[in-house]
């Protein structure tokens, strides 16, 4: 079967405007965080803070300086902030191109047509990839085009390393959300599966930095896998990277079978 | 029709949800240029039969064959358009971009032919879908069946929300279809919205077809009831001494009648006397019905 791209396109012109809106809240929320980084630069004091925390929570707050660009960056962006707000977005955006058609009817009209679902499963995956891809090259916009004024001198491949991490981070739940609201049919479910999986595994990657017998499960925590610390400090992580993708691609596989299998509710 | 495919075949089909039953065993071929009625209550599994004709609801056992092509095949559906029963278009489109939207798939899109549509529909296709009525957003609905001229159309409960002129224009669209070679199934609870669309009716029930058989066949077995008002209640004893009926109800100066086959015995019976008046009382599919679905019941 031919692959034809009319969904994807269709699917974009009718979300355009949302995404627009989407970008412009993004950039205006990372200028807001990197206009306050003149007023804590180099201030030893929050640096002093972080230090007199208990040990156990200190991981969840990012790293240990919080005053240099890429210790600030990594904590008030990266490491949570900007994710989870993005996330809301691919997860909201998963769960409705599929499971939030087929609960407002209109699934079937798309489904009546020459398109097989795994086709379609295909194009709305892109759709949500190209959102997730916008939102994230925006949002290292002006963090890249006011190093100077805000002192956030960070090295390019920094930015643009964690922004990739972030990114395939993203994909990933947003996939989770995608193939789990697909499968079963569920907008809800798929929103409370991968947002409570997103809250879950955050509390075990952060406490598993802590506590000893915590430490091995990180492993299967897609935050430990962002890695933004590192994406800052070392540049390109093929490693984590690929383990992002391979999860993706894992679920985003089982989501179409299970998603072509289906009866589709009327 | 040996040479020639026939528009829709259906064999032996069931559909399972789960533990419970939707349609089983139904058999059933549409042939190019014939309208075929789906008759049924609500519940009865129209609306599944068709939703298995596109694979929204896979087959559990038994296969459906779209010009030859197995429905399970993308490719199957470039020769078919769907109405569903309780279309829903996303309420922010215009009428315009919900059309783009749904004929994606089929390829460039005639819209000369669509304007055409709308104008013989009174749309207009540059209103948000949201700000339409539901015979509007029906209209729409009826433009996406009947744009990309398929072989085949299934549509369901397609008259619903239209009003009586918009009905017949909807039969004149109908009526083209087939002379255009095209295969068409009308689903309806109503025998009478099939009437002079339909050349044969299939009748489901509980998941089985119990039938197919033409409009006439169907009405002669269907009970009907008229009532009739006589000038007294002398001429209406008379009357219903006289009248061939299946059940028959006296009250006073006027008498109903229940009957099967044609009303022309009653009438002839009634012309000895005076009659004031005589009302129809069709009643819906179930009661109609309701002796030929006792009788016909396979479970």
């Amino acid at each position: 079967m031919k692959t034809s791209w009319t969904f994807f396109m269709s699917d974009l012109r009718l979300r355009i405007r949302s995404l627009l809106w989407w970008s412009l809240g993004i950039v205006l929320l990372v200028i807001l965080v990197d206009a306050f980084y003149p007023s804590i630069a180099g201030d030893p004091a929050l640096d002093q803070m972080m230090e007199e925390l208990p040990e156990a929570l200190r991981p969840l707050l990012g790293p240990d300086d919080l005053t240099s660009p890429i210790g600030y960056l990594a904590s008030q962006l990266y490491l949570f902030f900007l994710p989870t707000v993005i996330l809301v977005f691919g997860i909201g955006r998963g769960t409705s191109v599929l499971a939030g058609e087929e609960e407002d009817h209109t699934l079937d009209l798309l489904l009546a047509g020459p398109v097989g679902r795994t086709s379609l499963y295909l194009q709305k995956v892109a759709g949500v990839v190209f959102g997730l891809f916008v939102l994230s090259v925006v949002s290292l916009l002006p963090t890249l085009l006011l190093a100077s004024p805000t002192g956030l001198d960070v090295p390019f491949a920094s930015l643009a390393s964690v922004t990739l991490q972030m990114f395939a981070f993203l994909v990933l739940f947003a996939m989770l959300a995608m193939a789990v609201s697909a499968v079963v049919g569920s907008k809800g479910v798929g929103i409370a599966v991968s947002a409570g999986l997103a809250f879950g595994t955050f509390l075990i990657d952060g406490l598993g930095q802590s506590i000893g017998w915590l430490e091995p499960v990180r492993n299967v925590t897609p935050w430990r896998w962002l890695d933004a610390v590192a994406a800052m400090n070392d540049g390109f992580l093929p490693g984590s990277l690929a383990v992002l993708i391979v999860a993706s691609l894992v679920v985003t596989s089982v989501g179409a079978v299970g998603f072509k299998r289906r009866n589709l509710r009327a | 029709m040996s040479g020639s495919e026939p528009a829709l075949r259906i064999d032996a089909l069931t559909v399972m949800y789960g533990a419970a039953r939707g349609i089983e065993g139904v058999s059933l071929d549409v042939a190019a240029g014939q309208v075929t009625g789906l008759l049924g209550p609500n519940g009865a599994g129209k609306t599944t039969l068709l939703r298995a004709a596109l694979d929204l609801v896979h087959p559990t056992s038994g296969s459906v064959q779209i010009m030859g092509v197995a429905s399970t095949e993308p490719r199957s559906r470039a020769n078919v358009t769907y109405l569903p029963g309780d279309l829903v278009l996303p309420g922010r489109l215009t009428g315009w971009a919900a059309l783009r939207r749904y004929l994606a798939a089929r390829g460039p899109i005639d819209a000369d032919w669509i304007e055409q549509l709308a104008n013989r529909l009174e749309l207009d296709l540059s209103r948000q879908v949201g700000q339409l009525s539901r015979g509007n957003r029906q209209k729409i609905g009826l433009i996406l069946a009947f744009a990309p001229q398929p072989k085949l159309l299934l549509l369901d409960e397609p008259t619903s929300g239209l009003d009586p002129l918009l009905q017949r224009e909807f039969g004149v669209l109908v009526r083209e279809a087939v002379a255009g070679g095209a295969g068409v199934v009308l689903s309806s609870h109503v025998l009478s919205e099939l009437e002079g669309l339909a050349d044969r009716v299939a009748v489901v029930r509980d998941g089985f077809l119990v039938a197919v058989e033409s409009i006439e066949d169907l009405r002669s077995r269907a009970q009907s009831t008229i009532r009739l008002h006589f000038g007294s209640e002398d001429e209406a004893q008379r009357f219903a001494q006289a009248v061939p009926h299946v059940h028959i109800e006296h009250d006073h100066d006027r008498v109903s009648v229940t009957f099967t086959g044609d009303v022309d015995p009653i009438i002839k019976a009634a012309a000895r006397f005076h009659v004031r008046n005589v009302e129809s009382m069709s009643g819906e599919l179930d009661d109609i019905f309701l002796g030929f679905y006792t009788a016909q019941d396979p479970s």
